[in-house]
């Protein structure tokens, strides 16, 4: 406990240290929300809608890049390969790095909900808020490891690059900016191999209840899909370990 | 050397390698190398680049997986946590994270041993006082080391690897790098240094282990590998043909060393006095007791 | 330094995001129920003044009335009033909240009965899930916009039986060895009584056999539990009653009871929910319908309830109920000292909830009893044979369900005339009728809704056919229809699923017509023997659709059919969606072919 702590604590000083890095994650997503959500909303509940989808789109951006860049210049500094011959349970690097991004994304959220909530009108039961921000909270974890398998299996620039693509790719073809059935019938179709939109999806069943949301597809898929990159996680780890 | 069966020797043995072989695709970096490690003073693996130094190191420290032989710390497999306890590293390349002071890399690394050196002793130990709460990043290389070498020696390990030390050091920070290794040694703790300057290891190593091509070609204390390079080396200018200095009693090689020879011999006195009798006009001498460097030379040109 | 950065950073990002979560906004009071406050008051202290109180069972005279929390706490003279809400009831009467000891209770049940100062309800079985709550809602005294509610649960009937028609999943009973587990497992799902079905002389329905009966009957006693009847005729009600039956929940209305029948009930203190109101929609009397424009009455009737109270049980005068015989009935057995209880038998066609009450209150008049008898009938009568918990009386600890109407006196149908409730001591604001949706209906020109010439568009008012069933409802039958020009075919297949089973044929537009101008509907049919009808569509609809019935008993020759709009009770004629011409309720399959389809104003 003692170790997690600390090394928690060493993630933490780390990433408020770098502030160009840490404070556009957090503002970036709230300031796209402004105008997207609040100030172009044209009527309609995009407020709402948006608040569902940018607070998945604000949950990613510490996930992958946090752990995708982050692991990916550790490892290339030598210095994961030095934890590994010190007495250190290998899991307390990854799990301080997980709380760290839980409680920065945790921040990140606020911004969101404090301009949908006084600035969108959003009005939600308390119950809601906090249901929603559970959810939120709970799809750090996919992209978490998306992060880490692309942490461990390129070099910085190639996960600096390849972050990137993902990123963008999943908050645009899983709906985040704009709605999914606002698309073509084919990205639609797309759309449900993104995790981000069933993520978004399960916000918006929270705050859209008006909205007819099969909770149980999206929950399963999203489950399976987080299997499915816990063990590419896994195998990107095993294999760098090897070489 | 490597038949060491004893338990209780195997125990008190700080690391011991029977027939390790470690291959990279079909590149073999250690051939069913054997060694093992007294368990005081400092020991120098020394070879050239490619030798498979930093290999065998990996493999002791448990980064790599050896594809057959034993590795023993201790009597312990390495890589196990109980293991991990018992050694210190400072690896080759590692940069520890830009952001994080020197104390809070300490703090961290204190968390994970069971009886770690204060701060205060380390920072004695290895003289951190003036920059101990700067950032790694605004370090200068010196700097950089001497706070890994903290790091290496935080948990009173029993033995501490250093993976060439000194790379990229000026002469003086390297200075004060060797002290602080020799007071460690001093304290009881197995030292093993790789290293490509033989400098380094003819002032530190009380034992030095010569490797190449992934195998053991030398492994005995310091002084016996540079007397079995000969006493001394003896250089001047001289009218005699090499190959007729080379047939002199006592001479074991000869090599031009621009227009005068260099003449390693086991008893320089011998060879002199036999010299000047063939050479009366001989000039330009000087004599002096042989480095390692000799040995390692000579070592090489045998493998 | 780097734990405390942890815990630091742990506490700080937990405290933001409390403080945020736990500061963002959320709806403000919205139709949502629980958390509530009445809007009238926010201490719970009332003080009514100077009314006249009728205590349940007689006027008492005029007295000082103190609610606190939910329950009455003084009774008296000159109560001095303190921190009080203080309630002038000058030339008021105070009564104690209604009670309906007949109804089914769904949907907005609760919400409608509360509005007419019916402050509880008794459910003699009905297919909804407020049962499971209503034991932990009726223990609170919390503020609420519902009456309590009271249940039967399960009904006892027999593999079909009555019933079973509705679709509703039924827990039947078929023999007396079934009797025991089958009121245990009421006990056990919170049932207050058994109610039970026994039509032994009925032609339409199957009926548990009288052994079965006394097996329920003996086993709910053993278990406390009163056991009321519904029966239709005399000559079971006389066999109940030897058997030990605790009341009925309607009276039967095909013979006049005999003196010993009334001796004998009134020997075994039996007593007898007339359910006149229901009885006298079956006969075709149309009290629901001057109900629903009675002054005192109609302001507050919510969407639907006009209709519900203008329309009559069946299309025409049902067989086996005479209101004069029922009314005799209760003229007898009242005056013998027999208890009668007031209960509605809402939302059968011709009743509502809430409202009907008050028409029963005025029918029990009609059968003898005086004003207070007929109110004391919905309060205090009520409340004496069944375990209300503190409801129908006003007596100190009583709890604080009231109603305060206007005038000095009671009559009839003071009842109606309402000036303020209470439920669980607080003052209940009543809802008035919501506004017309003010959706400009236009009349609907051309009253040809097909000739079927031009396949399955209507040629007036951009209507067009389709198949219809109850499967919309959740029912189970199945109808299809297929263009053969010049004409439409349709194929039904009309099974037990839904309450009002049928398939067929129906014709819908996107809008609301007018059709107040036309005054008949007609159209030629030929098809397979059988029952079929016409069901007309309101925007407005809530409960079964008002509907005419007719009789196909030759399939060789088209007939012309001709139906007057205003045979189609409680419907409200510029409020026009659609019609259907389907087979049902009977069961079975049927084939039939209609043509020339059209509203015409002669």
């Amino acid at each position: 406990m003692s170790i997690l702590a600390k090394e928690t604590g060493a993630e933490i000083l780390k990433a408020v240290r770098a502030p160009e890095f840490i404070l556009p994650t957090i503002f970036m997503p709230s300031l796209f929300y402004t105008i997207f959500g609040v100030v172009l909303n044209k009527g309609g509940n995009s407020a709402v809608y948006l608040l569902a989808t940018y607070g998945v789109f604000a949950v990613m951006g510490p996930a992958i890049f946090g752990f995708g860049t982050g692991v990916a210049s550790e490892r290339e500094r030598g210095w994961l390969e030095l934890k590994r011959a010190l007495p250190s349970p290998s899991y307390s690097y990854i799990l301080a790095k997980l709380l760290t991004t839980l409680m920065f994304t945790a921040i990140a959220l606020m911004p969101i909900y404090l301009i949908a909530g006084f600035g969108g009108n959003v009005e939600l039961a308390r119950g809601d808020w906090f249901s929603l921000f559970a959810i939120h909270l709970c799809a750090t974890i996919p992209f978490v490891l998306i992060g880490v398998a692309l942490g461990f299996s390129l070099n910085s620039g190639g996960a600096v690059a390849l972050s990137n693509i993902v990123f963008l790719s999943l908050a645009i073809l899983g709906g985040l900016w704009f709605p999914v059935f606002l698309f073509p019938e084919f990205m639609q179709t797309l759309a449900n191999f993104m995790p981000s939109f069933h993520l978004a999806e399960l916000a918006l069943s929270i705050v859209d209840t008006s909205k007819e949301c099969a909770i149980g597809y999206h929950t399963l898929t999203i489950f399976v899909m987080t299997l499915g990159f816990l063990a590419l996680a896994i195998f990107a780890w095993l294999r760098q370990r090897s070489l | 050397m490597t038949s060491i069966n004893s338990s209780n020797t195997q125990r008190s043995t700080p690391l011991l390698c029977s027939e390790v072989v470690k291959r990279f695709g079909d590149k073999t970096a250690l051939d069913r190398l054997s060694l093992s490690i007294p368990n005081s003073g400092v020991t120098a693996i020394l070879g050239a680049n490619g030798a498979g130094k930093t290999t065998l190191i990996n493999c002791a420290l448990g980064l790599l997986k050896p594809n057959s032989g034993r590795i023993r710390l201790f009597g312990k497999a390495p890589g196990l946590a109980e293991t991990k306890q018992l050694i210190g590293v400072m690896l080759q390349d590692t940069n520890l994270p830009d952001l994080l002071s020197a104390r809070e890399h300490i703090e961290l690394f204190q968390s994970y041993y069971r009886n770690p050196l204060s701060i205060s002793q380390l920072s004695e130990l290895c003289d951190l006082e003036s920059f101990i709460d700067q950032r790694y990043k605004k370090l200068s290389g010196g700097q950089k080391r001497r706070v890994q070498f903290a790091l290496s020696i935080l948990g009173q390990p029993k033995i501490v690897f250093l993976d060439e030390p000194t790379t990229g050091l000026d002469i003086s920070a390297r200075k004060t790098v060797w002290e602080t290794i020799r007071r460690l040694s001093k304290s009881g703790t197995a030292v093993v240094l790789t290293t490509h300057y033989l400098e380094e290891a003819d002032s530190l190593a009380d034992h030095t282990i010569v490797m190449s091509n992934g195998q053991v070609i030398a492994d005995a204390p310091t002084e016996q590998i540079r007397a079995s390079a000969g006493g001394a080396v003896i250089r001047c200018s001289t009218v005699l043909d090499a190959q007729i200095v080379a047939s002199v009693e006592h001479v074991k090689s000869v090599d031009h060393h621009g227009k005068n020879l260099e003449i390693r011999s086991a008893d320089a006195s011998k060879s002199l006095k036999k010299l000047f009798e063939l050479d009366p006009s001989l000039s330009n001498l000087t004599v002096s007791k042989s480095s390692l460097e000799d040995a390692f030379v000579e070592l090489n040109r045998n493998a | 330094m780097l734990q405390k950065s942890f815990y630091f950073a742990l506490i700080v990002s937990t405290a933001i995001v409390l403080a945020v979560l736990l500061n963002l906004p959320t709806p403000t009071v919205s139709e949502a129920n629980s958390q509530r406050k009445s809007p009238f008051r926010d201490n719970d202290l009332t003080l009514i003044k100077n009314a006249s109180v009728f205590d349940g069972m007689t006027l008492i005279g005029q007295r000082d009335v103190e609610l606190r929390e939910g329950l009455i706490t003084s009774i008296g003279h000159n109560i001095e009033a303190e921190d009080h809400n203080v309630i002038d009831a000058q030339n008021r009467v105070l009564i104690p909240g209604l009670i309906d000891a007949h109804t089914h209770s769904f949907g907005d049940a609760l919400t409608l009965s509360l509005n007419f100062g019916v402050t509880s309800n008794i459910d003699m079985f009905s297919p909804n899930e407020l049962i499971n709550d209503m034991h932990e809602q009726r223990a609170s005294l919390d503020y609420t916009e519902q009456a309590d509610l009271f249940s039967a649960g399960m009904l006892a009937t027999i593999d079909g039986g009555h019933g079973t028609q509705f679709g509703i999943p039924i827990q039947t009973i078929n023999s007396p060895e079934q009797a025991e587990k089958w009121v245990a497992k009421r006990l056990e799902e919170g049932s207050d009584f058994i109610k039970l079905v026994y039509m032994p002389y009925s032609s339409y329905f199957k009926s548990i056999d009288r052994a079965t009966a006394a097996a329920i009957i003996k086993q709910a006693h053993n278990k406390n539990l009163k056991v009321l009847a519904h029966v239709s005729s005399f000559a079971a009600a006389q066999e109940l009653l030897d058997d030990g039956i605790d009341g009925f929940v309607h009276i039967f209305a095909d013979e006049i009871a005999s003196t010993e029948f009334i001796e004998q009930a009134k020997q075994q203190r039996v007593f007898v929910i007339p359910t006149l109101s229901v009885i006298s929609s079956a006969a075709h009397h149309d009290h629901g319908r001057a109900l629903s424009e009675d002054s005192a009455v109609k302001p507050y009737l919510q969407a639907g309830q006009a209709q519900q109270l203008a329309a009559n049980i069946g299309s025409q005068k049902l067989p086996g109920f005479e209101l004069e015989v029922a009314l005799k009935n209760i003229e007898l057995l009242a005056q013998a000292g027999v208890p009668i209880l007031a209960g509605s038998d809402a939302p059968n066609p011709g009743t509502s909830y809430g409202a009907s009450l008050h028409q029963e209150i005025e029918l029990l008049t009609a059968a003898g009893l005086n004003a207070e008898q007929a109110l004391s009938a919905a309060t205090g009568t009520i409340a004496e044979h069944f375990d209300l918990e503190g409801r129908g009386l006003i007596k100190i600890g009583a709890r604080a369900d009231l109603v305060l109407l206007e005038g000095s006196e009671i009559s009839a149908n003071s009842s109606r005339s309402i000036a303020a409730i209470f439920k669980n001591g607080k003052q209940i604001a009543r809802k008035k009728t919501p506004k017309e949706t003010s959706n400009s209906t236009s009349k609907l020109l051309s009253g040809e809704l097909s000739d079927f010439e031009n396949g399955l568009s209507a040629n007036a008012g951009n209507l067009r056919w389709t198949k219809t069933d109850d499967s919309m409802v959740d029912g189970l039958s199945t109808a299809s229809i297929e263009h053969q020009q010049p004409l439409l075919s349709v194929q039904a297949h009309v099974k037990s699923g839904f309450m009002f089973p049928w398939a067929g044929a129906s014709v819908f537009g996107e809008k609301v017509w007018d059709i107040s101008h036309f005054s008949h509907l007609e159209f030629s049919f030929k098809g397979d023997p059988g029952s079929y009808q016409v069901m007309l569509f309101s925007s407005q609809l809530t409960g079964p659709p008002p509907s005419q019935n007719f009789f196909v008993k030759d399939s060789e020759d088209w007939a012309t059919i001709k139906l007057d709009m205003s045979d189609f009770k409680g419907f409200n004629t510029s409020d026009f969606i659609g019609l259907a011409i389907v087979a049902g309720p009977a069961h079975g399959e049927f084939k039939y072919e209609l043509d020339g389809v059209k509203l015409t104003d002669q």
